[in-house]
């Protein structure tokens, strides 16, 4: 099944310099199957946006793969094109930092989270474009209905831009994300002020001297 | 021709980046690359309607190779992305936008263009938004061609008449375009539509002594009339209360459409 990528772009209305990309990957039986997933991807991820972060663009590509499984890789854009939409404004409270992000887990079929015996390894997903109240006095702590919508959003990823089901291992197209239904946050337990994205689990967060 | 191997998106989205760039592309796989330059689109600007293979490669994981379609592996030098180009973006003609040569590339045989000055494609020059008149739906050309073949006055034969709206009279009339002296007659066009079948229409091209406005009208037809059949047209279009012999020429829209138009001419 052809592999598609979804780029969105996000612009801050206080701080345009700071815009930022986020691509989503799937399977989808033809073009127009595919583009008719942008939409939806462009609205459920606003929600996870504070008001002050737009969607201003998206952009469509037909991937193609090379190589053998598991040594797949995706080669390069074959054929893109631009989705025309109305810019898609976020929906949640107010962000003064629009550097900040919180890191998320996405565990994929390929790499069930916790699977018995091995050590899992989840993809990476740093979520900006978040409101500020999921800090409070500088510590991470966002509220349940924040979770939710993570949740949310990983829900839809699963449940519709996977909705061929490809198994996992059956081949090249298999290397395509396929996200778990177990997605969850992980917990940022500092926020380093005026560090860009926070801390990052795994890199220094003391600058060499 | 560098121009004629290469593809223009008459100011169309075709990816979007935060900083622009030139480059080479290859619109025709074998052809050597071409240089391009991305520029911002100005607010209003149209996305290309469709998947193309000239996006840039900056979304890539990995670089293309050398010959691919599209957008060649190499140096990248910024450049500050004003629009350079008199076309916005807004309009799409069917003449310019052969959407397989977007994805696959041109063909062996294919050409692009004709280019203007600029080298932007003449196809991208925006069409006149149709008026709502009672015409309406009239696919108006943007300019005719006549082509006479009867005996009427050879000398309009090859005259290209530009069309423009005129807003005041809610007509279609010439823009400028050369006259062409006929003895001691001058041209000049008028379209209207035709009110009993709406979607069609009538050319008028006139000649006269330009004195007292004894012009010997010619008259258009709706696109199906037969050509060369003289028949005769009541005046109301014409000032001369004389009736008129109208003699048939053909009118060929520059932009490739076809259509007939009736020429009159006096018949002293």
């Amino acid at each position: 099944m052809p592999k598609y990528r979804t780029t969105l772009f996000m612009n801050h209305a206080g701080a345009p310099s700071t815009g930022f990309s986020e691509s989503w990957e799937y399977n989808s039986a033809t073009d127009e199957s595919a583009a008719a997933q942008v939409q939806p991807l462009i609205k459920e991820r606003s929600f996870l946006l504070s008001e002050d972060w737009t969607i201003v663009a998206a952009r469509l590509s037909l991937l193609s793969i090379s190589g053998v499984n598991p040594n797949c890789k995706v080669k390069q854009a074959l054929v893109t094109t631009a989705i025309c939409y109305a810019p898609q404004q976020g929906a949640l409270g107010s962000s003064d930092t629009p550097w900040a992000a919180v890191l998320v887990d996405l565990f994929t079929k390929d790499n069930p989270a916790e699977p018995a015996g091995s050590v899992a390894r989840p993809r990476k997903w740093l979520v900006r474009g978040i409101p500020d109240d999921v800090w409070a006095g500088g510590v991470f702590d966002p509220p349940a209905s924040f979770k939710g919508k993570v949740q949310k959003f990983c829900n839809h990823l699963v449940n519709n831009l996977e909705a061929g089901n490809v198994k996992a291992n059956a081949g090249c197209l298999a290397l395509a994300l396929q996200l778990y239904t177990g997605c969850c946050t992980k917990r940022i337990a500092n926020r380093q002020v005026g560090r860009p994205f926070g801390l990052l689990v795994g890199r220094r967060s003391t600058p060499a001297v | 021709m560098i121009l004629e191997r290469s593809l223009h998106p008459c100011g169309l989205v075709m990816d979007y980046l935060r900083s622009a760039y030139t480059t080479y592309m290859v619109f025709r796989p074998g052809d050597p690359p071409v240089q391009v330059r991305w520029y911002f689109t100005p607010p209003g600007a149209k996305a290309f309607p469709g998947f193309h293979a000239f996006a840039s490669t900056n979304w890539m994981n990995r670089n293309s190779d050398v010959g691919d379609l599209g957008e060649q592996p190499g140096v990248k030098p910024w450049v500050n992305g004003a629009s350079f180009q008199p076309v916005v973006g807004t309009n799409l003609s069917a003449s310019c936008m052969n959407l397989n040569w977007f994805r696959n590339g041109l063909g062996p045989s294919d050409v692009s263009g004709p280019y203007d000055a600029q080298g932007v494609p003449i196809c991208c020059t925006p069409v006149p938004p149709i008026p709502t008149t009672p015409c309406g739906g009239c696919s108006i050309p943007l300019s005719l061609k006549v082509t006479c073949y009867s005996d009427l006055n050879p000398c309009l034969n090859g005259l290209v008449i530009p069309l423009e709206w005129n807003a005041f009279f809610g007509r279609w009339d010439n823009g400028p375009f050369e006259s062409i002296d006929c003895g001691d007659c001058v041209t000049q066009a008028t379209l209207f539509c035709d009110l009993p079948a709406p979607g069609f229409w009538f050319l008028v091209i006139g000649w006269g002594d330009g004195v007292f406005g004894a012009w010997c009208t010619a008259m258009g037809g709706p696109v199906e009339q037969d050509d060369c059949l003289p028949i005769f047209f009541p005046a109301p279009v014409s000032v001369n209360p004389e009736p008129c012999l109208f003699s048939v020429c053909r009118v060929g829209f520059v932009n490739d459409l076809n259509a007939v138009a009736i020429v009159t001419r006096r018949e002293a």
